[in-house]
């Protein structure tokens, strides 16, 4: 309808339209990260360095915080523009056309796996009964339903839903408190000197990843200057919510119990007894709550990766690549055959991404430096 | 559009009743012929039998012919006959000097002298004189001349000023909204003693001709908006508007979803409220509902007592009405995953009282909660559509004795029962009735979800119908406004009723152009910008 635009275009004066706030920036980045990750981290993490893991994730935060912001200071030389549109013009047609589909096929790969990793563990813990491809497209006709909109209802949907995606590690994190040996916690530094942290570091930075969508979302945003500060808003959340849920897993069940739990985190949730007497136990509801966290970082990933094929192959609307793209998304989602695979595959594809990611932004950045190019300020 | 069909019909009249078309143009216009004149008014209105046509000389000597016309039904007799007929017939023509003057200029002593009328108009287009019947006046036609007179006479039997019926407060002003236009106009009016309200009347439905009036207030309200309002409004083509209802499914924007767009209310206070926020009333003649656009959802879970009350009464009702919200929307599904896939989550001396319950019924749990809430809906569309005396009964009916013979038929489990009773008396607890109606009916979907996922499926359908009211707009501003897009400053009257000394602004989805709404003296931070 013609006549709704134009009172879109004067009542928010063009301001909210098909735009991403600042705090809806920072929620995108929050709830790509905390996704599948969050229930397995305090067992990948720990494994290397044992109780002294909290230096590492530390570590390991500070370096994606930084790459965070080159990935912005990129972005924003080019304010209009996504890495696939800069890409293409700092490089080449091929060199970034390769780049661009590289990144957009892990967006999609990861996505399939989080949507595989949750349904294994539903279909393990609460719903034994349903086969895992039925779980599977059940979340994938949701997230099918999500990328259908614009950014503005992506970013929407992350602001709405931050809250709901941390408050169950929050609930975690505060009754899990109390359940704490402190002896478990030491040695602080892990008591094997540096070697085992450097290794930690880097685990911990792979298993950071998500924040890099940032590269499709600087031209979306209405303030661009606050771009920075938002990302740090959004990028610390998740990292805060990680290390304390590491530390409280290694506090309560110490570092050799926690190698031999497939889902510590959930673990986390069963030994805390509800207070009050209306529910016993409560996995079921933290995994129900869960169900948001890992849309959002799945739905994040999938419109992303949507979002960046449409740029790549100059698709005019993105709708148009959800229905081709969903039996490959579902494929591989169901594609390794167990839950260890599936792990083994994520590790792979994170170490993959991680080299990329970061070798792409500083490559990126230095030839833009080098050649002294922006993009149009003005446009 | 809706005025031409008039004209329409004057120029098919008399193109009928002429051989010669040239003369149709000239027509349009009345003759000075008193007879042609009624002619052509009888021919135009049919010959209706409750149309009156009354003919009489003015004064007793001077003997020029005259008539009224007038629809009987729609006029206050007592008007016609002593502020119109009496004036005219015995009381202003009857002194010879004031005959002699009248004769010179009878039009502009009649218009200035002569009736006791409140609202006069002189005109000569036939269309004009065809309109005034039809809406109450009564036309006064002169021999001789080619103007008529235009006399407000309206007076029909209405509903007094009542009580709301849907939206009863304990707190607050009692009055609500009538069937009839002018009343209902007059008590928005009332409470806003500013010149600044501004009420833009426009006529729609072809037949119909309803009287809707645009209320905003002028160097308030965003201009944008109230254009666009206008338009909305004009472009609809449609052949009668019986209730503001028609106009709310035409004018909103996405026709698919359950859910209200559009704000209707039947109580003056809270379309006052809204006005002053920067919003738009629709006032629709015949109508008690009066539309406000555009809202957000808060909205429908507000009621104008939240503001009547200290603002931690009000925050405390709130606050429950949503949980209501969520009750209604969530129980039945909830109940029906709980049982049937995570039956751990219940403590085990619950969940023994829940197997003990159960153990009777041959149904699976979702059945028996799909025949439950289904009876639920039919008692109550059934007590709806009842006479209010059989209604009650019904009420009884439904409620106890279904529910306790099924219960003692094992049909289904007591907590079942206690289950959809809860449901029901959530739903009731949401102050408006379309978004009342409309969670009703999702909580089926939910059902179904969690029938095939327990939880999981729960949290999918909710995942669904957030998406799709983030998506949701009217008039432009995005649905969920204030919580997504976020406006921390506007988030002091969704779910908390903030005290008013905080609230300062008026909300900014609206953007209108006066933000102040609240100053007190000395204060600081007056025009501190919570952002």
């Amino acid at each position: 309808m013609n006549s709704v635009s134009v009172v879109k275009e004067m009542m928010m004066g063009m301001k909210e339209h098909g735009k991403l706030t600042e705090r809806q920036f920072a929620g995108i980045i929050a709830n790509t990260m905390l996704g599948a990750g969050t229930l397995v981290m305090p067992r990948t993490l720990t494994s290397s360095a044992g109780t002294g893991s909290w230096i590492a994730i530390l570590i390991g935060g500070g370096l994606s915080l930084f790459v965070l912001m080159i990935i912005i200071k990129l972005g924003l030389r080019f304010p209009e523009e996504t890495i696939i549109e800069y890409g293409v013009r700092l490089t080449n047609k091929w060199i970034g056309g390769i780049i661009s589909f590289l990144l957009c096929t892990y967006w999609l790969m990861i996505s399939a796996l989080v949507i595989r990793i949750f349904a294994s563990m539903l279909n393990s813990t609460i719903l034994l009964n349903t086969p895992i491809e039925v779980i599977i497209i059940a979340m994938l006709l949701t997230i099918t339903y999500f990328v259908r909109g614009d950014v503005e209802i992506i970013g929407r949907i992350n602001e709405l839903y931050f809250i709901f995606v941390i408050f169950p590690i929050i609930y975690a994190i505060f009754l899990g408190v109390k359940e704490i040996h402190p002896i478990r916690l030491l040695p602080v530094t892990g008591g094997q000197g540096i070697t085992p942290i450097l290794f930690a570091t880097i685990s911990s930075f792979f298993s950071f990843l998500g924040y890099e969508i940032v590269f499709l979302l600087i031209p979306s945003i209405t303030t661009k200057k606050l771009a920075y500060n938002y990302g740090i808003k959004g990028i610390t959340s998740p990292l805060f919510a990680y290390i304390c849920l590491t530390f409280i897993s290694v506090g309560i069940f110490g570092i050799e119990e926690l190698q031999t739990l497939t889902w510590p985190t959930l673990e986390l949730v069963k030994v805390t007894p509800f207070p009050g007497l209306l529910f016993e136990r409560l996995e079921s509801f933290f995994i129900s709550f869960w169900v948001i966290a890992i849309f959002t970082t799945s739905g994040n990933l999938y419109y992303s990766s949507i979002l960046g094929f449409t740029q790549l192959f100059k698709i005019k609307e993105h709708k148009t690549l959800i229905f081709p793209l969903l039996p490959v998304i579902y494929l591989l989602a169901v594609y390794p055959e167990n839950i260890y695979k599936v792990f083994k595959y994520m590790n792979l594809l994170s170490v993959f991404a991680a080299i990329l990611i970061v070798t792409v932004t500083f490559f990126y950045y230095i030839i833009a430096i080098i050649r002294e190019k922006k993009g149009d300020e003005d446009s | 559009m809706s005025k031409s069909t008039i004209k329409e019909r004057v120029d098919e009249i008399i193109s009928n009743q002429t051989d010669n078309p040239g003369k149709k143009v000239l027509n349009k216009s009345l003759s000075k012929k008193l007879q042609e004149n009624l002619k052509l008014m009888e021919d135009i209105i049919g010959f209706s039998d409750d149309v009156v046509i009354r003919k009489f000389q003015l004064g007793d000597k001077l003997g020029i012919k005259a008539a009224l016309i007038f629809i009987d039904g729609l006029i206050d007799k007592q008007v016609i006959n002593e502020s119109i007929l009496k004036p005219l017939l015995i009381e202003e023509f009857s002194a010879d000097e004031i005959r002699e003057l009248a004769v010179s200029d009878i039009i502009k002593f009649i218009e200035n002298n002569t009736m006791t009328i409140n609202e006069l108009k002189v005109v000569d287009k036939l269309e004009e004189v065809i309109n005034g019947p039809l809406n109450g006046d009564t036309v006064l036609l002169i021999d001789g001349y080619e103007e008529a007179f235009v006399l407000n006479s309206k007076g029909w039997e209405m509903r007094s000023i009542s009580e709301p019926q849907s939206e009863t407060v304990i707190r607050g002003s009692r009055d609500g909204f009538t069937e009839t236009f002018r009343v209902n106009t007059g008590l928005v009016r009332r409470k806003v003693k500013h010149p600044a309200l501004r009420i833009k009347n426009i006529n729609l439905g072809k037949y119909t001709q309803t009287n809707i009036a645009i209320c905003y207030i002028e160097g308030l309200t965003n201009k944008y908006l109230v254009e666009e309002v206008k338009e909305r409004i004009a472009n609809i083509e449609i052949d009668g508007i019986l209730d503001s209802g028609y106009i709310e499914q035409l004018i909103e924007d996405d026709h698919i979803s359950p859910f209200p767009q559009v704000f209707s209310t039947e109580r003056p206070d809270r379309v006052v409220a809204n006005l002053l926020e920067g919003r738009i009333a629709i006032i629709v003649d015949g109508s008690p509902f009066a539309l406000v656009v555009p809202v957000v959802f808060s909205i429908f879970i507000q009621s104008s007592e939240d503001y009547n009350d200290r603002f931690i009464i009000g925050s405390l009702l709130r606050v429950l009405r949503y949980f209501a919200m969520f009750i209604s929307l969530t129980l039945p599904a909830f109940y029906i995953a709980v049982i049937a896939f995570h039956p751990e989550m219940i403590p085990t001396r619950l969940a023994l009282a829940f197997a003990g319950g159960r153990s009777q019924v041959p149904f699976p749990s979702y059945t028996e909660a799909f025949i439950m809430e289904l009876l639920m809906e039919l008692l109550r569309e059934a007590s709806v559509r009842l006479p209010r005396s059989i209604g009650s009964t019904i009420g009884i009916v439904g409620a106890l004795i279904v529910g306790e013979a099924a219960v003692s038929a094992s049909l289904v489990s007591p907590f079942m029962v206690v289950i959809v009773a809860i449901t029901t008396i959530a739903s009731f607890a949401i102050p408006n009735y379309s978004t009342a109606i409309a969670f009703r009916l999702i909580k089926f979907p939910l059902m179904i979800l969690a029938t095939m996922f327990g939880l999981y499926g729960l949290v999918l359908g909710l995942i669904i119908l957030s998406i799709h009211l983030v998506g949701l707009k009217s008039f432009g501003v995005p649905y969920l406004t204030p919580i997504a897009p976020s406006r921390l400053s506007e988030l002091k009257d969704v779910v908390i009723r903030f005290p008013f000394w905080s609230m300062k602004k008026r909300p900014q989805h609206l953007r209108t152009k006066n933000e102040q709404r609240f100053s007190s003296k000395g204060d600081d931070d007056g025009n501190e910008r919570t952002r």
